[in-house]
């Protein structure tokens, strides 16, 4: 499935693109634009470099100008007719020549004294930087008379057409045979106009070609910089920036420019405590992703009804009766089950994860306030590399105390407050790590740093969730009904990740995310050891068992019942099965049903 | 002559300044539309809004506009205006060099 892009992502790609098609335009638009307004980090880099390659490149040219540049005073008379004007060069004199400007004020003080007036003019001309100042005026006359005459002909008239004295636009008209003008066809003035935009195009390429700041050189520069987020930063990636927009032309890359810094500011304004009206950051990919599972959770909440529904009359007549029909009762379909890891097929590879997860916590250790911004939607069990999960969790903690008078997040206080969780959670960063951290260079945006971290989350979740979902499948001993429940509390534990990454959760999903997470998906089951039962006993008190856990998960799932029936639900559970469940697994909470509601536990 | 946005003022809800300043969304979307009030992003409320010479902002845990009084978001607004300015201006330049 090829990657699928915002149209924030698409604009920034598309500005890169062009820029590196035409480096040239990047001075106006980084007059306005920074590397920093790009959400993603590639891309900004990208910008940066090509934005510092052409402002050096300019510097040197504009220095060797200066360098080439003199300032001429001079008097001459100009030889001016209808159609001409030509310097005379008998009468041309030279006062002053200088590799120092020669202002305005100069100019009029001369004119003064020398009662020449507006005849006396003064220009830049190239000489040589190689010209010596003794030589300076001489090499200004000839630069002088060297330049160009004003000729009408070519500068006024240009290509136009000039017939019994009057002059036709060579865009409407054309001569005819009979020496006169005739408009031109419809086809001729395609013709022209084709003619004309390809050399406008060509002239913008000429024009906005800056020598030596190719993509080649780009990208060479971007190897030779040792920052992180480079990774990313490859020559396919290079020409796939260049791809994605055509040749830029016109004002479409200043437009481009519009969109990213639009972007730039939603985020800069949201951040601000302000409302913006559109979500500042739209994710298609995630989007598919949940719609996909979305459509799995429905299949397996009808298929999980209908099993209910036929082995809710137990006799084989009753079974074979209901619905009028020959029931077969549908396999779980594995494209359901694997669906969700196709989609995220455009999951961080390991090193952008690692790399995102390092600038998360760089983020926090510089800019304390950050931890504000995430903690509604990163959990610590997001992060894949756990002692950076506990060193956010430590943030958490800290940041919270600080709202009451604590002190703020740092390396000090996160390392502090990391060794206090080392029993339930696990060792944190190393204070050497965290120093490393804080003092690395942060990869762009937070937000977008995020993100990764919790696509890298979902990724993991979604094929764990399939996997635990196959096994169940394929397991003999299970029943339909514990398979289908299986999946669903697995899709529902992604479901929850995926509502915290779009901010969309209530703070009890949020809860139960958390919970689903500290657990994300149970562990596949053990066989079960039946004996001392007959099959057709054991196979009967699955069946209930199905039905009864079925039911304890919806009550967890919509929270529709009270805490009392499913307390009575979970006693008529173990009261008349624990022993056969309790030996199927080991891990079937027996401890009140409010555990099970936060946590769904392992299921058979 | 009056002030087109004094002309244009239709709704009566909020515009006294001395009563509690506050506008509902709708009423700063239809300022909007009247161009009595200028959004600072394109899709308009309940983005930040100039509206009489002042920003107003639409709270993130609220409802409605009010003036902005925080100096950082000020700060903000009128950076991101500015910014913005200049490239729509460069957007709007005809030629090569023309917005200089």
């Amino acid at each position: 499935m090829a990657d699928p892009i915002t149209p924030l992502e698409l604009s920034e790609r598309a500005l890169v693109g062009g820029l590196l098609w035409q480096p040239g335009r990047v001075t106006r638009i980084a007059r306005s634009l920074d590397p920093e307004h790009f959400r993603t980090p590639a891309n900004g880099a990208v910008f940066r470099h090509v934005r510092d390659m052409v402002a050096e490149v300019t510097r040197a040219q504009d220095g060797e100008t200066r360098a080439n540049q003199a300032w001429v005073m001079y008097y001459a008379q100009l030889d001016v007719g209808r159609r001409h004007a030509r310097l005379i060069p008998e009468s041309l004199e030279v006062f002053r020549a200088s590799r120092q400007e020669i202002t305005t004020e100069q100019l009029d003080a001369a004119r003064e004294r020398t009662g020449l007036g507006a005849d006396l003019q003064a220009h830049t001309v190239e000489v040589p930087a190689t010209v010596a100042d003794a030589d300076l005026a001489a090499a200004a006359a000839d630069a002088l008379l060297a330049q160009p005459d004003f000729d009408f002909e070519a500068e006024v008239i240009g290509d136009d057409i000039v017939v019994g004295g009057i002059v036709y636009s060579a865009d409407e008209y054309t001569y005819d045979r009979e020496g006169d003008v005739r408009p031109l066809t419809a086809d001729e003035r395609d013709v022209r106009n084709a003619q004309q935009a390809q050399e406008a195009a060509e002239d913008e390429a000429r024009l906005y070609t800056v020598p030596g700041v190719t993509p080649k050189a780009v990208l060479a520069r971007i190897m030779a910089s040792t920052e992180l987020g480079d990774q990313s930063l490859t020559a396919p990636y290079l020409h796939t920036l260049m791809h994605t927009a055509p040749v830029p032309h016109g004002r479409q890359l200043e437009s481009y420019a519009l969109f990213v810094a639009e972007a730039a500011v939603r985020r800069d304004v949201e951040r601000g405590g302000m409302r913006v009206a559109q979500a500042t950051e739209a994710n298609p990919e995630l989007v598919a992703l949940m719609a996909a599972v979305d459509t799995a959770v429905d299949q397996i909440d009808a298929l999980q009804q209908r099993w209910r529904a036929v082995t809710g009359d137990r006799t084989l007549t009753g079974v074979l009766d209901a619905g009028g029909g020959p029931i077969t009762v549908p396999r779980v379909d594995p494209d359901s089950i694997t669906v969700g890891l196709d989609l995220f097929a455009p999951a961080p590879d390991e090193r952008t994860l690692a790399a995102a997860q390092d600038s998360v916590l760089a983020h926090l250790l510089v800019e304390p306030a950050a931890v504000a911004r995430l903690v509604d939607r990163l959990l610590p069990e997001d992060f894949a590399d756990p002692e950076l999960g506990n060193a956010y969790r430590a943030a958490i903690e800290v940041h919270t105390a600080a709202r009451t008078g604590g002190p703020l997040v740092d390396v000090v206080t996160v390392a502090w407050e990391q060794q206090r969780h080392v029993a339930q959670h696990g060792p944190g960063a190393a204070p050497e790590r965290l120093l490393a951290l804080r003092d690395s260079t942060v990869l762009g945006d937070l937000g977008y740093v995020a993100d990764v971290v919790m696509r890298g989350a979902l990724s993991r979740l979604t094929a764990q969730a399939a996997t635990a979902v196959q096994q169940a499948a394929q397991h003999p001993g299970l029943q339909p009904g514990d398979v289908l429940h299986t999946a669903r509390m697995a899709y529902t534990a992604v479901r929850a990740t995926a509502d915290r990454m779009t901010g969309q959760a209530s703070t009890a999903s949020r809860m139960s995310g958390f919970a689903a997470l500290a657990d994300p998906v149970p562990a596949a089951p053990a066989p079960p050891a039946a004996a001392g039962r007959t099959t057709a006993q054991v196979l009967d008190l699955r069946t209930r068992a199905a039905a009864f856990r079925a039911t304890v998960s919806a009550t967890a799932g919509t929270d529709t019942r009270t805490t009392d029936q499913v307390a009575d639900l979970a006693s008529r559970l173990r009261g008349d099965m624990a022993a056969d469940v309790g030996r199927v697994t080991p891990g079937w909470p027996t401890n009140d049903a409010a555990d099970r509601l936060s946590d769904p536990g392992p299921d058979l | 002559m009056k002030k087109q946005g004094e002309e244009l003022n239709m709704d009566n809800t909020t515009t006294n300044h001395s009563t509690a300043e506050i506008i509902a969304q709708q009423d700063m979307a239809r300022r909007v539309a009247a161009g009595t009030a200028l959004p600072l992003l394109p899709e308009g409320v309940p983005g930040p809004v100039q509206h009489a010479e002042r920003w107003w902002a639409v709270q993130t845990a609220e409802q409605d506009y009010r003036p902005v009084v925080d100096p950082e978001q000020l700060a903000l607004l009128n950076r991101s205006a500015a910014m913005l300015a200049r490239i729509r201006a460069a957007t709007l330049a005809g030629l090569p060099g023309g917005d200089r």
